[in-house]
């Protein structure tokens, strides 16, 4: 192992443990979920488990009759990834289960444009540097793009299910 | 089935269903679907319940 590599590796390990450490700490705090809320989250998951065996079985079927595809393989993993987490999010939210119970809807929201917003920023600046296609492949910059797309519609979902939650419990009380 | 019973001894409570859910430590929306009948809770959620309500388990959750 040279040097850079065992600073990558350093890096990493730190980038783990304050993750864990943050993890821990919301546990405890915020993160609870209740009984209804951990079964929907269970059905959210399954779904996006099985949105991205579909979108797998996708990719490689078109990987074998189109023969020039526009991202690496990659890339083409991680819309996968996105597009299940995508998927994941939506169901929670359609379940009442996306904030925990101690958790603030407008904290979850700000979140969601914050790290959009840090996603666009990224993405303008690749795309005045022409570093999002070369050789007519897109490149990995393009992930912040789908983050965006991905962050906004869980953002302008969860809205209108908090508006329609706000109605529904005016009416109900 | 709908919960008429939970709603209907919430109300005498004088408690909104946001306040009946903190006390229990759920969120408003649970409590809505198990008035609603769209969702039955865990034993350990019902007697939470009536414990908060003052009742007893078959005055909220038995059908006649």
């Amino acid at each position: 192992m040279n040097r850079a590599q065992v600073t990558g590796f350093m890096t990493g390990m730190a980038f783990v443990l304050i993750f864990c450490a943050l993890c821990f700490k919301r546990k405890n705090k915020n993160s609870e979920y209740d009984e209804r809320q951990k079964l929907a989250r269970g059905k959210a998951f399954q779904w996006a488990f099985y949105t991205l065996v579909v979108y797998t079985l996708g990719i490689a079927i078109m990987q074998e009759y189109v023969k020039s595809i526009i991202f690496t393989d990659a890339i083409g993993s991680m819309i996968g990834v996105f597009l299940a987490m995508t998927v994941f999010a939506i169901v929670c939210i359609i379940k009442d289960a996306y904030v925990a119970i101690s958790q603030r809807p407008k904290k979850v929201m700000f979140s969601l444009l914050s790290v959009a917003a840090i996603n666009i920023g990224v993405f303008l600046s690749n795309w005045d540097n022409k570093l999002v296609c070369s050789n007519k492949k897109i490149n990995i910059c393009v992930l912040n793009l789908i983050a965006v797309i991905s962050l906004l519609l869980i953002f302008l979902i969860l809205l209108c299910k908090l508006l329609y939650d706000r109605r529904n419990s005016e009416m109900e009380e | 089935m709908k919960n008429l019973k939970l709603k209907s001894a919430r109300a005498a409570k004088d408690l909104s269903q946001q306040e009946l859910a903190q006390k229990v430590g759920v969120s408003r929306q649970t409590i809505s679907a198990i008035e609603k009948g769209d969702y039955n809770p865990t034993i350990k959620l019902c007697i939470a319940l009536c414990k908060v309500l003052d009742k007893t388990l078959d005055e909220l959750f038995w059908e006649e």
